[in-house]
């Protein structure tokens, strides 16, 4: 039937139920489950659809309907018809099932029909509020440079494309970015395929360090040697990591592991990161082998801004991976930033969501996490 | 001193010898030296678990290797927990047998050991987010041998209570991934705007998820009939599905790039 469905109507437009039609459509959806539930003596599917016996094929269906899902990562899947309405069903029995179980509350252990109502009422609301607040979902993408207030966003939430841009009601200035960054790392790579080497029989001591540095090139002195390119402490913008180390071989890359036995040979220069100004730089340890200094992970990404709102009011906050900024029922996250420019990009991509559904889908979440606690309780009471 | 994977034969070895002697006494019904062996080893184990947390100054859940080593020490806490709830003597054997094969697989083949943790992986809910599936794992890991005990030994398919074990670990496998994936849920609000974006490793967890209810809820059909290899085939099943969601989509051709998961993968 869903692929009938799917070839006649074609894939399914989650857009069309936005507020206040989802709200009706709850509504009517809840009160269609009651009067399901008050004629079921008189509807043999509506009696044998709230049995295990309907359950079981009804997950059964599901299971396989998802698992096609994950073997092809097709994403079209989530708007065709058969998977919307596998998942429906599913939620036709969770609904009455519930009602009978809340109706009948007085029968049976009071701690089994709270777990009942917890696992089965908790997944019935969050995949209710999940799919019917889809539709009033609002997620868009705003690129800020600083100094410069931002209230134009990319539409994420629309299939049109291009994306349609959208005027938002507050916008945000970004005062400064900030990226803290992980100790640089000396890797060992083969000169010719330029593959990381773990058991080489080098070992790399860092002598000194210039967070901040600019390269100054060598000349050839008059027997035309090269003289040797540094790096000096340099603090403005472009600035790279520059290190200057003592690489030592051993025997072998055991002993290197153990750094006990004589050394063989040492070599010493300076080795950098590199940055969008500056080229990274290598340091030739023999024919087999370099030392270089991989880009520096981010430890921390952050912005500082301020949100204005159309009220007049502003706040000031910092937004970061993990720590969105909530206000006025918008959550904004820490998405990008200028990756050229790296830790001296001055644009900070974020992420704006506004879900007004979502307490209700955390109530569900909640009572699950509560359902999955008092499974846990009971388990091994049920039958010994 | 810091510790480092160098310094784990000298934690696994005495904690898996600890281990086997809880076994022994286990089949012997010496209650008290199985107990205090058994934890003696997790004591140890997690120590070594502590001392590399400290060291890698971040909690070790990230790579591949890291997170065998969960598993190989929640094996035997749920094995202790299943043996001093239920008392079945074979548990013991079993999740020490099992730990151990993890615990090889990390001295033989040890995978790059980063000490970094991008930005996103910096939260609150890293360590009971995975920390509680590598337990849900765990007791999955003990319903399937259950399973199999059930398909190569058909007379014992009668017994009630090795059916009411299996049950058992199925429903209290059940709670742990549902607080796991439900954790998940919230944290992915918290990073990625979205609780649920079926990504591979989500749809995989949901797939996982909804098979072993199939199971529980299949088991509820009461009549003896129920008992067959149908039963069995589902924790087998759902086992798989299980190893899809942890390590399967990193090889699975459709996941490829798509993840948000892959963090192992560089």
């Amino acid at each position: 039937m869903g692929l009938m469905l799917q070839f006649t109507i074609g894939p399914i437009d989650w857009r069309l139920l936005e507020y206040p039609f989802n709200t009706i459509l709850l509504a009517i959806y809840v009160l269609v489950l009651g009067i399901l539930y008050a004629v079921r003596k008189h509807v043999y599917v509506i009696e044998w659809t709230m049995t295990i016996y309907a359950a079981v094929p009804a997950l059964a269906y599901g299971v396989l309907v998802t698992l096609l899902l994950g073997l092809t990562g097709w994403d079209m899947m989530l708007r065709s018809w058969p998977f919307i309405l596998v998942y429906f069903w599913l939620m036709n029995i969770l609904g009455l099932i519930t009602i009978r179980r809340i109706l009948h509350f007085s029968q049976g252990s009071i701690v089994s029909n709270l777990c009942f109502i917890c696992n089965h009422l908790g997944l019935f609301m969050a995949m209710v509020c999940a799919a019917l607040g889809n539709a009033d979902m609002q997620k868009c993408r705003l690129t800020a440079k600083v100094g410069q207030p931002e209230c134009r966003a990319i539409d994420l939430t629309g299939t049109q494309m291009p994306p349609k841009i959208v005027e938002l009601p507050l916008s945000i200035e970004l005062h400064d970015f900030i990226i803290d960054e992980y100790p640089p790392k000396y890797v060992v790579i083969d000169n010719e395929t330029d593959m990381t080497i773990n058991d080489s029989p080098w070992v790399i001591r860092q002598d000194s360090i210039w967070e901040y540095a600019a390269i100054v090139y060598g000349r050839k002195d008059s027997l035309g040697n090269q003289d040797m390119d540094r790096y000096v402490e340099w603090h403005s913008m472009g600035a790279c990591t520059a290190a200057f180390i003592t690489a030592i071989r051993y025997a072998s890359a055991k002993e290197a592991a153990d750094a006990k036995s004589e050394p063989l040979d040492t070599k010493q220069g300076w080795v950098s990161c590199g940055s969008f100004m500056f080229p990274n730089r290598a340091l030739r340890l023999d024919s087999l082998y370099s030392v270089v200094m991989p880009e520096r992970e981010p430890k921390r990404y952050a912005s500082s801004v301020t949100v204005y709102m159309g009220n007049n009011q502003k706040t000031d906050g910092i937004i970061e991976v993990n720590k969105p900024l909530e206000i006025d029922g918008w959550k904004i996250y820490q998405v990008s930033y200028d990756t050229a420019l790296g830790r001296w990009s001055d644009t900070s991509v974020f992420e704006l969501v506004s879900d007004p559904w979502l307490p209700w889908v955390y109530l569900g979440i909640y009572m699950m996490l509560a359902g999955a606690v008092l499974t846990f309780i009971t388990a091994g009471n049920k039958k010994k | 001193m810091l510790l480092s994977w160098q310094h784990f034969p000298y934690f696994a070895i005495p904690s898996v010898l600890l281990w086997a002697l809880g076994t022994y006494y286990s089949f012997r019904e010496k209650k008290t030296l199985t107990a205090t062996f058994t934890l003696l080893g997790i004591a140890l184990f997690f120590a070594f678990i502590c001392g590399l947390w400290i060291s890698l100054e971040r909690p070790p859940l990230r790579t591949m290797g890291e997170t065998r080593l969960w598993y190989s020490f929640f094996l035997p806490v749920a094995g202790i927990i299943t043996w001093s709830r239920w008392k079945y003597r074979w548990i013991l054997s079993f999740s020490t047998i099992l730990a151990l094969v993890f615990i090889c697989v990390n001295l033989f083949k040890p995978e790059v050991h980063d000490t970094t943790l991008m930005p996103a992986l910096q939260s609150p809910w890293f360590a009971p987010h995975v920390i509680v599936y590598m337990f849900c794992y765990a007791l999955f890991g003990a319903a399937l041998a259950v399973a199999l005990y059930l398909l190569f030994v058909p007379e014992k398919r009668d017994d009630e209570n090795i059916w009411a074990m299996l049950d058992n670990l199925a429903y209290v496998g059940l709670s742990f991934m549902t607080i796991g994936m439900l954790f998940g849920a919230l944290w992915a609000k918290e990073a990625w705007g979205h609780y649920w974006a079926w990504d591979p490793k989500e749809t995989w967890a949901g797939i996982t998820w909804l098979s072993y209810l199939v199971y529980i809820h299949y088991r509820q059909l009461s009549s003896n009939a129920f008992r067959g290899k149908v039963a069995i085939f589902m924790v087998i099943i759902s086992f798989c599905c299980l190893q899809m969601c942890w390590w399967g989509i990193n090889y699975l051709p459709s996941a490829q790039g798509k993840s948000v998961h892959t963090y192992n993968m560089k």
